[in-house]
């Protein structure tokens, strides 16, 4: 837990200098005439607000040394809160200028501004518009990729807008160091989505991937079944997960996200992926011909099992047996005997995804299944209704707080797992939840 | 609860973006006339131009 928490604090010191350093090497050399307290306030806040919203490119490069510590999943939460408030000081940056100095409030005339105001609203928009959709994407009934396009877009303009802005605002940035730190650390946070979008779907592009079969399984979720085409390969660890592109070129971002299902233990390069049928892209996965081409980015995900001895608890719902497949499989190809509980929440008998494979795994490995169905069959005498607190401390023993927790499932139920662990005093470090959704 | 962590340390990230904004704020304006003094621009030319 204290190197968590020191992990942690390395990261906030390193993430406050990308945002504080550039804007207290304004400071150096030489300096215009000061204004008044809340023109520089407000312009301070004008600079790091737009250098929060550039790192956040950073945040969602798929950079591993940045996802795999946290999880991806606590990155894109990260990315959305860091993102309000980086909005909130840009937008607070001109509101104090219209209070303290009225004649600002002229340059709100698109007609009338000079350009470099124009850009500062342009930027100003943009952001606003990156958080209503965000936060309002199925509200507004957006389709995933149509946000996610425009998303990339604004976020585009906004910073180019932002820089544009204070580059033609002059002022601390008239000195030609301090102008050209600004625009290289712009070209820096748009380099990084350039890096995503074009320079990593060059390299998906000569490796691509082969569909061997689709295999049905219980509960509406369908197995892809992978092999490397002309190259080895890449191998991960059971839990990671990668980006799935199926019907267009890795160029147009069209990837989805899925957890690597098979086992890690394999030397043919071979990688699995069971798919819910949840919406446009899942229902036409069954559809996919045997011999189509396919691109897989990954490995990702911080989902993985080290080599402590210690009882491994895995808490599934629904799809959220996927990892937890992949690390059962594994153990049981490495001989692996570590103790393994599955506490595993399905709808009902029949859509328990993998529950004959389950059983056929059990006397390879020393793995206990704990079923837990919402709506159980007339006789049941397992467990039902969701998983909760002393149906945990029913089936593990004590000290829970030894044990290594996994957890993966819909929101809800992550969210109440969470919540039981936290119940039963087992420390943040002790456990991995992924959800299997960024939102 | 990862999240709930993440967001009090979040909303501390923010709080000392702010102070270090007021902290650069006052700097200028204690400051401003000890340090050499580049060009400055006169507020009446950006509006008007
Ligand atoms: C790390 C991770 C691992 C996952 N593993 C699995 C798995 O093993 N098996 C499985 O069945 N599902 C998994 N999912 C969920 C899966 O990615 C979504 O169900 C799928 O992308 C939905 O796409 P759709 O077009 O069919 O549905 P839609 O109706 O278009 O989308 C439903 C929801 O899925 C999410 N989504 C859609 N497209 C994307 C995208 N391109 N990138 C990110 N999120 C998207 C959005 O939240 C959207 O609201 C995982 C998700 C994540 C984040």
């Amino acid at each position: 837990m204290r190197s968590y928490c020191a992990r942690l604090a390395v990261w906030i010191v390193i993430y406050l200098l990308f945002i504080l350093g550039p804007l207290f090497a304004l400071m150096l050399g030489s300096w215009p005439k000061p204004r008044d307290f809340w023109t520089e306030f407000s312009v301070a806040l004008g600079y790091a607000g737009l250098a929060m919203m550039g790192l956040q490119f950073g945040l969602t490069a798929r950079f591993r040394c940045i996802t795999k510590p946290w999880g991806d999943d606590l990155i894109y939460h990260v990315h959305r809160r860091l993102s309000i408030i980086g909005v909130a000081l840009v937008v607070v940056h001109p509101l104090i200028l219209f209070v303290v100095q009225p004649q600002f409030l002229a340059l709100l005339n698109t007609f009338t501004a000079p350009w470099r105001a124009r850009f500062a609203a342009l930027s100003t928009y943009s952001l606003i518009a990156i958080v209503v959709m965000a936060v309002w994407r199925k509200k507004l009934k957006l389709s995933y990729e149509t946000w996610h396009i425009s998303h990339m877009l604004l976020a585009v303009a906004a910073v180019a807008g932002g820089v544009i802005h204070m580059i033609g605002w002059g002022y601390y940035l008239v000195i030609p160091w301090k102008r050209a730190l600004w625009i290289g650390m712009s070209v820096f946070w748009v380099g990084l989505l350039a890096y995503v979008r074009v320079i990593k779907p060059l390299f998906l592009i000569r490796r691509p991937y082969r569909v061997v079969e689709v295999r049905e399984e219980r509960g509406d979720t369908h197995t892809l079944v992978m092999l490397p085409e002309g190259h080895p390969g890449f191998r991960f660890a059971p839990g990671q997960w990668g980006w799935l592109t199926v019907w267009e070129s890795p160029f147009k971002a069209s990837g989805h996200p899925f957890v690597f299902s098979s086992s890690a233990a394999v030397s043919d390069g071979r990688v699995e992926m069971s798919i819910r049928n949840l919406g446009d892209f899942t229902s036409t996965i069954r559809t996919i011909p045997a011999g189509k081409r396919v691109y897989l980015d990954g490995p990702y995900g911080s989902f993985t099992v080290g080599d402590t001895p210690a009882l491994h608890v895995l808490i599934a719902g629904g799809v959220g047996i996927s990892p937890m497949m992949s690390i059962i499989r594994t153990f049981a190809d490495r001989g692996d005997q570590r103790p393994v509980i599955l506490v595993y929440g399905s709808r009902d008998w029949e859509s328990v995804t993998f529950r004959e494979e389950l059983e056929i795994l059990k006397p390879r490995l020393n793995l206990t299944i704990v079923h837990v169905l919402e709506d159980p069959p007339d006789g049941w005498t397992g467990e039902k209704g969701c998983i909760a607190t002393v149906l945990l401390k029913r089936h593990l023993p004590l000290p829970y707080a030894d044990h290594e927790y996994f957890i993966c499932g819909p929101d809800i139920m992550m969210d109440a797992a969470e919540n039981i662990l936290d119940e039963l005093g087992v420390p943040i470090s002790r456990y991995r939840s992924e959800p299997p959704s960024f939102d | 609860m990862r999240r709930i962590f993440a967001n009090r340390l979040i909303f501390a990230t923010g709080i000392v973006v702010i102070l270090m904004s007021v902290l650069f704020a006052l700097c200028r304006i204690y400051k401003g006339g000890a340090g050499r003094e580049g060009p400055s621009i006169n507020i009446s030319t950006f509006v008007s131009t």
